[in-house]
């Protein structure tokens, strides 16, 4: 039900919102109403009925015809009336422009309280969805449970144990057996911890997230070098970047915040 | 130790920046072309690691998936350029052919705004490397396809072959969809149940942007789910309330169309570049220690390594200072000389705006690329031109010129940072990438302005200018230039003072609100669904709950071998064949597309 909350209240704010948000007022909507009109005769006015083939001609005069009828239909010509006086008649009837501030201001009186409305909801959505992150991350609850320090000191050890091994490849042999291993690595131990960053970052604020965070980042980045090293058969490279990989996420577990 | 003999592991390398500027002035060269007549820009980063693969890896023997990734860093870096001019640029010459007083443009301003743009998009993504990539992880799917492609040699032979039957999959229905037109570009659904246009249910056929989706996963799903209130909501309170009127006698299809277009462009689009700002804006002040950090944190490895003499991983920030004080000076001497009209007090004003925007679009647009691999890059470069032209008093010369320069540096901001997830998934030096594109950001923005001076001057075809045979006889060889004659279109609306300021107001307010929210992106995801034609965010949608799906039956080791790589070949595949089926319509059909 916690969790069903905030959603609930995300979903109807940014449908009230936006909703109300898209609204125009009427002097746009009288004006696109107008150019609407003038644009239909207009498009009607401009139709080719001449072509170098008979046939063509034919079409687009069939073509032209129909189009007139169907103004005729909607009341914008009467039959048999004057196309080019009724364009110069709709044209004349374009209000001009709305300019910006009355946009805004006619906006504002028609739209402006369920807008207002739909962003309040939003607002105490996301109150409600932070409140619950927050505690959640306290009491080690969600995803709240992830033991950043514990995966990332089984990562150093992990790492580490790889680097006698790469520094054991000859060059320009080819090592599946390093490049499977970095990949569980991947899959056991970062994935999880980047899937789960959002609880820490609620425990920890984006600052102190990011102190220990971006080295764990650079870490990965180095396996990551290390995966590619090994491929290209570089295995002095591939042992360089598996040190630095260790190197990160010790420094990743030295700046994890004491309390 | 069991290695008897080393050799080089190149990375930055001689051949790695050759390569990279050799494709990427033949990418600039052809896709300023290929925009003229086409209408659509193309990326360079897969084109570029491929054409890697064959040269470095297989002409030259040089075995190194960081060095390739150098080379595609560079050549797309360069190809940025192409967009921003052919989005900008041609609306200037187009206007000048009917507008004499709008003649006098010389091309010094030009270069220097455009290389402003270039340099000025590249320093301030840098210091967001760390935020974007390594905090908020945003997936770059065009990013994660290119390293995919890098890493295939070491990749099992089963997972090649994932890759290359994605890649095949994609081949056959792009030409299926745009060549044979057997598959329609979109499967209307809505049509066969006789929806109106304003309720649309209709996916947009594509293999890149149902792959996109895929990558995304859990991810991507706001973004579906901003497209669904969009038009499953939204759009029907519109029209059944009456806010979107027409004339009660027009023909019911003909209304219904029209409406669906009024919600589109005159409600939702709009709407949807507020939020994106809104959601922007409220994300750079949430990421300011993780920014502040980050730049304390280049700075101290610069130090260390100084002391230790080691080379730094990050760049130092000498450079992304250096690069942000001459990125400025070189965009307020472009608006100084843009015109004579513009005072220097005015240019110091247009530059700082530039400026200002320029960083902020440039965030939204590498985060809108970073979740969907979709960049509103035309309606961000749209309002640069629209805050340019009231600066300016209604310059439309300096508009240009500086919405140009905005246009080229967002889209250089989300090239690095693609380029940049890229470089992580691969384990390159995230300095080495920086600095190979820093060292050659100057080179787009002349070959793109050269074509495109080249191609306006000449009476022979291919041309797009006033003494274009092709042109003049009105022949399919006329490069249309569409992206310019819309921009053109857009400045002619402004002059009548047509701008959606409550929208953009509304859904800034909208987009700050969200970003509260404790779902990352939430702001850029619905904005950019607002943004966007339903029928791409409801295809990316069904590729996010594919990929949940398959992630809960078959499990994340499975996705890793499987899923990614086939997703990675369906958004390469259709890359290339795009790039193969433009060349055709060029050279064959004459330009048909």
């Amino acid at each position: 039900m916690n969790r069903i909350a905030p959603m609930i209240l995300l979903i109807l704010g940014i449908g009230l919102a936006a909703s109300f948000g898209a609204r125009n007022g009427p002097s746009h909507t009288a004006w696109r109403q107008a150019s609407w009109h003038h644009a239909r005769l207009a498009g009607v006015h401009g139709m080719e009925t001449e072509s170098d083939d008979a046939e063509e001609t034919a079409e687009l005069q069939k073509a032209k015809s129909e189009a007139l009828a169907g103004l005729v239909a909607a009341g914008l010509l009467t039959e048999g009336g004057d196309l080019g006086a009724a364009v110069s008649a709709a044209e004349a009837q374009v209000p001009d422009v709305p300019d910006p501030n009355t946009r805004l201001s006619e906006w504002a009186a028609t739209g402006g309280a369920g807008f207002g409305f739909g962003v309040l909801l939003i607002g105490l959505g996301a109150f409600l969805a932070r409140k619950q992150q927050a505690a959640e991350a306290a009491s080690g609850g969600g995803e709240g449970d992830l033991d950043f320090p514990g995966t990332v000191a089984l990562l150093v050890a992990e790492v580490g144990a790889l680097v006698p091994k790469a520094d054991a490849t000859p060059m320009d042999e080819d090592a599946p057996a390093l490049r499977a291993a970095i990949e569980k690595l991947h899959i056991e131990h970062i994935g999880p911890l980047v899937e789960g960053r959002g609880s820490l970052i609620a425990k920890h604020g984006i600052g102190t997230f990011a102190e220990y965070f971006g080295p764990f980042s650079a870490g990965e980045r180095n396996l990551n070098r290390a995966w590619s090293a090994l491929t290209d058969g570089h295995s002095v490279v591939a042992t360089e970047a598996l040190r630095a990989s260790v190197r990160g996420f010790e420094v990743a577990a030295g700046n994890w915040p004491k309390t | 130790m069991a290695s008897t003999t080393t050799r080089p592991y190149p990375e930055l390398s001689i051949p790695s920046i050759v390569l990279g500027a050799v494709t990427g002035v033949v990418l600039t060269a052809s896709f300023v072309y290929i925009a003229l007549k086409l209408g659509f820009g193309l990326s360079g980063s897969t084109v570029a690691a491929i054409l890697g693969f064959v040269t470095l890896r297989g002409v030259m023997g040089r075995k190194s998936i960081v060095e390739n990734n150098i080379n595609q860093t560079i050549a797309s870096g360069i190809n940025t350029a192409s967009a921003g001019v052919v989005f900008t640029l041609p609306a200037l010459f187009l206007m000048s052919a009917s507008d004499p007083s709008l003649r006098g443009f010389t091309v010094g301003p030009l270069i220097f705004a455009a290389i402003a743009g270039s340099l000025m998009g590249i320093v301030l993504i840098i210091p967001l490397r760390k935020q974007m990539i390594e905090f908020e992880r945003l997936k770059f799917p065009s990013g994660m396809a290119v390293a995919t492609l890098l890493k295939s040699p070491g990749e099992g032979k089963e997972q090649g072959q994932y890759l290359i039957g994605g890649a095949l999959l994609a081949v056959a229905l792009t030409l299926g969809v745009s060549l044979f037109h057997v598959i329609p570009e979109e499967a209307d659904v809505g049509a066969l149940l006789s929806l109106p246009p304003w309720l649309p249910f209709a996916l947009y056929i594509s293999s890149a942007n149902f792959g996109a989706g895929l990558l995304s996963g859990k991810g991507g799903l706001p973004f579906a789910l901003g497209g669904i209130l969009a038009w499953w909501v939204i759009a029907p309170i519109a029209v059944n309330a009456g806010w979107v009127q027409g004339h009660e006698l027009a023909p019911a299809t003909e209304l219904a169309g029209w409406q669906a277009g009024e919600v589109f462009s005159q409600m939702l689009r709009p709407l949807g570049i507020g939020m994106l700002i809104g959601g922007a804006l409220a994300g750079v002040f949430a990421a300011l220690p993780a920014v502040t950090g980050a730049m304390r944190s280049l700075a101290a490895a610069a130090k260390s390594a100084k002391e230790t003499g080691s080379a730094s991983e990050e760049i130092d920030p000498k450079w992304v200072y250096g690069g942000a004080v001459g990125a400025f000076v070189l965009l307020f001497v472009g608006a100084g000389f843009s015109s004579p009209e513009i005072g220097w007090g005015t240019a110091a004003i247009i530059a700082v705006v530039g400026a200002l925007w320029l960083g902020l679009a440039g965030i939204i647009v590498a985060q809108a690329t970073g979740h969907t691999d979709i960049s509103p890059l035309s309606g961000l470069s749209l309002i640069a031109v629209t805050l340019m032209f009231f600066l300016s008093a209604g310059n439309v010369v300096a508009s240009i010129v500086m919405g140009m320069a905005v246009c080229i540096a967002i889209n250089q901001c989300a090239d690095m940072m693609s380029d940049l997830k890229t470089g992580h998934l691969v384990g390159s030096i995230p300095r080495q990438q920086q600095i190979g594109q820093l060292i050659l950001c100057w080179v787009g923005p002349l070959v793109a302005i050269g074509v495109l001076y080249l191609l306006w001057g000449t009476a022979e075809n291919p041309g797009f200018g006033p003494d274009s045979a092709a042109c003049i006889a009105g022949s399919a060889e006329c490069l249309g230039a569409p992206q310019g004659e819309a921009l053109k279109a857009t400045l002619d609306a402004l002059r009548s003072s047509d701008s959606a300021v409550d929208k953009y107001a509304a859904g800034a307010v909208m987009g700050g609100a969200l970003s509260i929210f404790p779902i990352g992106g939430i702001s850029v995801l619905v904005g950019l669904a607002m943004y966007l034609p339903f029928p791409i965010t409801l295809a990316y949608g069904v590729g996010c709950v594919t990929s949940m799906f398959l992630e809960k039956r078959q499990g994340k080791s499975w996705v890793g071998k499987v899923l990614i790589p086939v997703s990675a070949g369906l958004i390469v595949g259709e890359a290339l064949t795009s790039l193969g089926l433009a060349l055709y319509n060029l050279a064959v059909a004459g330009g048909a597309a």
